[in-house]
């Protein structure tokens, strides 16, 4: 397996960071689940009175009462699950976007001509293979160019060897880059 | 916030039935044996629990899919990205990165592609000015003033 190869079989999500994710989400809502179930349980355990027409009334009245007990039960429940499953997304956001900040940031430096420095992720940061592949990129093109003007360095340094031969030495190192350079379309 | 809106969707949902439910069960019961009952949940506790765990059941699987829907087109998106820069790393500039996914991606994808084009002119660029400095044969001091135009050239490529 070559490195590209490799790089984009690599795994964009760890496994574990998947798992964890499903896991602490579904740990919130069996959590918010259950205090709604002990909730209600608190309000519908109230005993009945104990007269025949009593309980009557306090049934009717509940049946009639049931409607704004559980809009607002159910508004405070989504409300408190809302709150709490952003905060995870946030700092699983947090884990894919950080990839994606650096590489964007590291782009727009490149094409205002500042100098290109690899991109280094933190440990738990996701999107790894995306990371690799913008530094097998810049490496490449850091490569290429210097080839460029090594080519063009040597037949300086060969010129001032031999000055007979320097325009001959030039025009070779142009065409040998005129070659390098063909690779890209 | 599709997950905080799957949620609310199901919870209202499940409000709605147990309200339909529960509030018909305690008016019928008002008129026949309500007198058995020391309190309401003995008449509506059954249905309640089993609402609360399709409340619950029901989300888990709504966020569920959202998760598998946003893990899935974040992996399509970044795969996209990553095979755009090892065909970059190849020489491929030219070819569109066809970016689809999140904003995010999608704004990467854009940017790097605006990057691809600008170095694809600067090496055309390159590449036009050392053939036909070759080619051309300038005189001396003319060809050693392009030579050094065409280092710097050169070294604007990934600095």
């Amino acid at each position: 397996m070559n490195a590209s190869g490799g790089i984009a079989e690599a795994p964009v999500f760890e496994r574990r960071f998947l798992s964890g994710f499903l896991l602490v989400l579904l740990a919130i809502l069996a959590g918010g689940t259950a205090v709604l179930f002990l909730s209600f349980r608190v309000i519908f355990t109230r005993p009945l009175p104990s007269t025949y027409s009593g309980i009557h009334f306090a049934l009717r009245d509940l049946s009639s009462f049931l409607a704004p007990i559980l809009f607002f039960s159910t508004l405070a429940y989504v409300l408190v699950m809302g709150v709490a499953v952003a905060t995870l997304c946030v700092y699983a956001f947090h884990r894919i976007a950080g990839a994606l900040y650096r590489i964007e940031a590291a782009i727009e430096n490149m094409r205002s001509g500042d100098p290109v420095k690899a991109v280094f992720l933190r440990r738990r940061d996701q999107l790894v293979p995306l990371g690799l592949a913008f530094n097998a990129f810049v490496a490449s093109l850091r490569k290429d160019r210097q080839e460029w003007l090594d080519a063009m360095e040597n037949a300086e340094r060969l010129c001032m060897r031999d000055p007979a031969a320097c325009r001959a030495e030039m025009e070779d190192a142009l065409g040998r880059i005129t070659s390098l350079l063909s690779r890209y379309r | 916030m599709c997950f905080t809106l799957a949620i609310f969707a199901v919870a209202a949902l499940v409000a709605w039935c147990f309200h339909k439910s529960a509030g018909n069960s305690l008016v019928a019961v008002s008129y026949q044996g309500h007198y058995e009952f020391h309190n309401p949940y003995e008449i509506i506790g059954e249905d309640m629990a089993g609402k609360l765990a399709f409340l619950f059941l029901g989300s888990a699987a709504a966020c569920l899919l959202l998760f598998l829907v946003l893990v899935r087109r974040i992996r399509s998106g970044v795969e996209r990205l990553v095979r755009a820069f090892l065909r970059s790393a190849e020489g491929d500039l030219s070819s569109p990165t066809s970016a689809r996914g999140p904003r995010d991606i999608v704004s990467l994808c854009t940017r790097l592609d605006a990057y691809r084009s600008q170095t694809l002119s600067q090496i055309d660029a390159i590449r036009t000015e050392a053939a036909d400095l070759k080619n051309a044969q300038p005189p001396p001091d003319e060809f050693a003033r392009r030579w050094d135009a065409l280092k710097r050239s050169i070294r604007t490529v990934a600095p």
